[in-house]
């Protein structure tokens, strides 16, 4: 029986972070956000929801001054 | 060029003041780390061996946590309350071996405090190394989602469902972000009011000054409006030429007016409410069925006792009645996927619970903006007044009974056409105060020429506000959206990609499983078994039973046959996940296996588990000596465990494979042979007997195990002189009488056999005594099986050996 390489979860989740993080086809901003909290192992649902909301008042900032 | 990393197997086990284990307990492996079968009778502390493990790598013993004992059963509780506890383990891969003691405190510490050690324990401790009797059926009797939690768990996949529920979580939160549906509607309106009064939605800035122009153009302002500084320019005309106070009432009226005119927009759309409490009447229309949601948690619980055998085996944990656990697990779970269902239709209904409320909220903001707006001592808006005021009050009420009914799920007390009916008289309100509102500023506007100014500069300036609001909304729904739109590109690109990886897992798994089961249960019905994903959220065995598609297990399958489906679930774990170890352990799993499916079981790890080191336990003698038969030659090494107050459980020397470890003593010069020689003339005696059904007196269980060899010889003799056996007068019983006392007395405390040429005597008079009735040729012995009543024979399977025996 042929035997094959298993990746285990971790593998796969840094493979697939990396990969977005590479992808120009994603919004540079989402892409960068993620991969930074990724790398820092604070991806939860919490700190994405405050960097979303931090991101759009920047812009929003921006556009307007 | 690849080094193939060397995977570890075990050298030697000490366990000392550990569970069952008082007395050092030692195990040994040899050189070439063999594999071992472990005989102890049921309590004789085989699981101790087990628990050490675990708890060397774990910190923990799994099943007693369960039970809420926790560290305190670790220690040997007639072990020195000063001394540490040990387990300690020695590797192939010296490097990793290391004791770990448990100080009386509980405290647990391992003597190692190399880096890689630290990293082998944590690898280790996501393998699969050990298998009880009691977790056998665990997995397979599990709902499929707690199946997919647990396969992924097994798998070092957990992560993967970490990281899916927060991308999941993450997009759902945002798609409902009130404040992106409040940017959406806000738009909405405005490019609608656009429409209405310009004709076109204000999109650019040009567009915008072009509209102010022409609206300037009537009054024929000195500047003409082509960018902001000529707009800035025009509107301060516009103000010295217009009374500011009329101007500020006319413009709170024009306000008042169009917040009233949203206020009516929003009441116009009550199924927003109303779809949500038509779904909960619908709902709670049966009630048992709510409550019945509570059960859940009850019937888990109840299936995870009767898995674990909490108070005994086919024992309700609640009635304490005999019941059939397997059907009863089987009606539990599919009572819980039903509820499961149930919970997710609340859930949904929870959801639309959630909007209904935030629309309600939205409305009474429109009525708090509508009575800022207005005019104070102004006796024509008391009624209006009068009715937002009870509008508001309404509002309350009905937010107030759907936060309450719904969480008792009782009746909100809220009659869908009743609230519909509650927005017509504000309705009808604004309908009649609308044309007032337009007189008063008609009135305030004064001449023609004033009017008419005053209209444009309260259009112009309402105008560009609401643009510049909208260009502000533009901009953030445009953010919004790529947020959401890349969120949830990532979010679906990581669920295909964890499927996939889970599928490739999966059919590696099911190909294992497959070829397993079917080496374990040849010709049988069920054919082509493999894990599947059932959905998003769940795993399930499919199987083909008799030709026809079929799940779950417990379906078709038998105790027995699920048993197996366990066990092959756990070896082909082992095959595909183990990295860093190269052992395992079954402690005690064939016990529920049919006879039949035994030797197929030892035939399966000798070809795919040839390179493992396994340590096999069981309580069953004659499974133990069959496995004995089978694996010898695959160099495997048997020992007895028993277990007494003082020494808790100790080893024993086999009888299975003791020729071979006299021979290896006698070679050795060792002259400490009165036991084994004691004990291969009671294994033999006892072979002999219960071949010729030579009658003992009866014993219980273990007694009758425990024969010794006086009792036997004497029940063998009165056997062969009843059936006039022309052996019964032959030397070699006679000389068999002198060594049964000579091994009885050297073996108990008494100074050994003397020299060499003893030991060799006793051992050549036991063989010549058992080819008396042992077959050179099959290896069998004469039995009753094979009589020959006419040839007053008896004799061995293949005939060659046969004694006379005067039947009856």
């Amino acid at each position: 029986m042929s035997r094959q390489i298993i990746s285990s979860g971790e593998e796969v989740v840094n493979e697939f972070f990396n990969e977005v993080y590479q992808d120009d086809t994603l919004d540079k901003k989402i892409r960068e956000l993620l991969y930074q909290l990724y790398k820092k192992g604070k991806l939860n649902t919490k700190q994405i929801r405050k960097k979303l909301e931090e991101q759009r008042k920047d812009e929003c900032e921006e556009t307007h001054e | 060029m690849s080094v193939r990393k060397l995977m570890n197997k075990i050298r030697k086990i000490l366990i000392e003041g550990f569970r069952g284990a008082n007395a050092p307990l030692e195990l040994k492996f040899g050189k070439r780390n063999s594999s071992m079968a472990i005989y102890g009778d049921n309590g004789g502390g085989k699981s101790t061996i087990t628990d050490a493990i675990e708890w060397y790598f774990a910190d923990r013993i799994k099943y007693l946590w369960k039970e809420d004992c926790q560290k305190d059963c670790l220690r040997n509780t007639k072990f020195p309350k000063d001394r540490d506890s040990i387990v300690s383990l020695e590797f192939s891969n010296a490097g990793l071996s290391s004791e770990k003691t448990l100080t009386p405190a509980l405290r647990g510490r391992f003597s190692n405090s190399d880096d890689t050690f630290k990293k082998y324990i944590k690898q280790s401790n996501k393998e699969r190394l050990f298998l009880r009797y009691n977790d056998i059926l665990r997995f397979i009797l599990k709902t499929k989602g707690e199946k997919r939690s647990e396969l992924l768990e097994i798998i070092g996949f957990g992560q993967l469902d970490e990281t899916r529920a927060i991308l999941v979580k993450s997009c759902n939160e945002l798609e409902k972000d009130s404040r992106f549906k409040e940017v959406r509607n806000r738009i909405d309106e405005i490019d609608s009011y656009f429409l209405e009064e310009f004709g076109e939605v204000i999109s650019d800035d040009m567009t915008l000054f072009q509209k102010v122009d022409e609206l300037l153009r009537p009054l024929k302002l000195e500047n003409k409006v082509i960018d902001k500084s000529s707009y800035e320019k025009a509107i301060d005309e516009l103000k010295t030429k217009t009374d500011i106070e009329k101007l500020e009432k006319i413009s709170k009226l024009s306000d008042l007016k169009k917040e009233l005119n949203k206020l009516t927009k929003k009441l116009e759309k009550p199924e927003e409410i109303t779809d949500f409490l038509k779904d909960y009447e619908e709902l709670i229309k049966n009630k048992d069925k709510i409550k019945k949601k509570d059960l859940i948690l009850l019937l888990e619980k109840g299936r995870k006792l009767i898995e674990e055998k909490f108070v005994g085996v086919n024992i309700c944990p609640l009635c304490l009645n005999r019941i059939d656990s397997c059907l009863v697990i089987e009606q539990l779970v599919e009572r819980i996927n039903e509820l499961e269902d149930l919970n997710k239709e609340l859930q949904e209904v929870k959801s639309e619970k959630t909007e209904a409320l935030q629309n309600i909220s939205a409305i009474k903001q429109a009525v708090i903006k509508s009575e800022e707006k207005i005019l104070k001592d102004d006796e024509d808006f008391e009624s209006l007044s009068e009715k937002l005021t009870s509008l508001k009050q309404t509002l309350d009420k009905n937010h107030s009974n759907i936060e309450t009914g719904f969480s008792k799920f009782i009746d909100l007390q809220i009659d869908s056409e009743s609230l519909e009916e509650s927005f017509n008289p504000i309705k009808l309100e604004v309908t009649e105060i609308t044309p007032i509102i337009d007189k008063k500023i008609s009135d305030l506007s004064g001449d023609e020429e004033q009017k008419k100014r005053y209209d444009i500069h309260e259009k112009i300036t309402y105008m560009k506000k609401t643009y510049d609001d909208n260009e502000k909304m533009k901009k953030e729904l445009e953010i919004f959206e790529r947020q959401y739109k890349t969120l949830s590109e990532i979010k679906e690109r990581f669920v295909k990609k964890q499927a996939k990886v889970l599928e490739a897992v999966l059919n590696a798994i099911s190909g294992d499983i497959d070829v397993f089961y079917r080496i374990i249960n040849p010709q049988e019905g069920v054919k082509n078994i493999r894990l599947e994903l059932i959905g998003e959220d769940g795993i399930e065995f499919k199987y083909v039973f008799h030709g026809k598609e079929s799940h779950p297990p417990l379906k078709y399958l038998s105790e027995s046959h699920l048993n197996c489906l366990g066990i092959c679930l756990f070896l082909s774990s082992v095959k595909l996940f183990n990295k860093e170890n190269k052992f395992l352990i079954l402690d005690d799993v064939i016990t529920s296996f049919d006879k039949d499916h035994r030797m197929p079981f030892l035939r399966l790890l000798q070809e795919h588990f040839a390179d493992y080191q396994i340590l096999l336990f069981t309580h069953e003698r004659f499974w133990y000596e069959l496995i004995n038969k089978e694996m010898k030659e695959f160099s495997w090494s048997f020992n007895d465990v028993s277990w007494s107050i003082g020494d808790g459980i100790q080893l024993e020397t086999s009888v299975v494979g003791i020729k071979e470890r006299i021979q290896q003593k006698i070679d050795r010069g060792e002259l400490e042979l009165g036991n084994d020689l004691r004990k291969l003339l009671e294994h033999i005696l006892k072979d002999i007997c219960y071949n010729l059904k030579a009658k003992v007196e009866f014993c219980y269980n273990d007694s009758n195990e425990k024969r010794m060899s006086g009792e036997l010889l004497s029940a063998l003799r009165s056997r062969l002189n009843k059936q006039k056996c022309d052996i019964r007068d032959s030397s070699a019983i006679k000389r068999i009488e002198t060594t049964k006392w000579l091994t009885s007395y050297t073996s108990h405390d008494s100074p050994p056999l003397e020299s060499k040429g003893d030991i060799l005597q006793v051992r050549k008079d036991i063989e010549v005594f058992e080819n008396l009735f042992l077959c050179p040729e099959c290896n069998k012995y004469t039995s009753l099986e094979y009589a020959d009543s006419a040839g007053k024979k008896v004799k061995c399977r293949c005939g060659n050996k046969e004694i006379s025996w005067a039947f009856a």
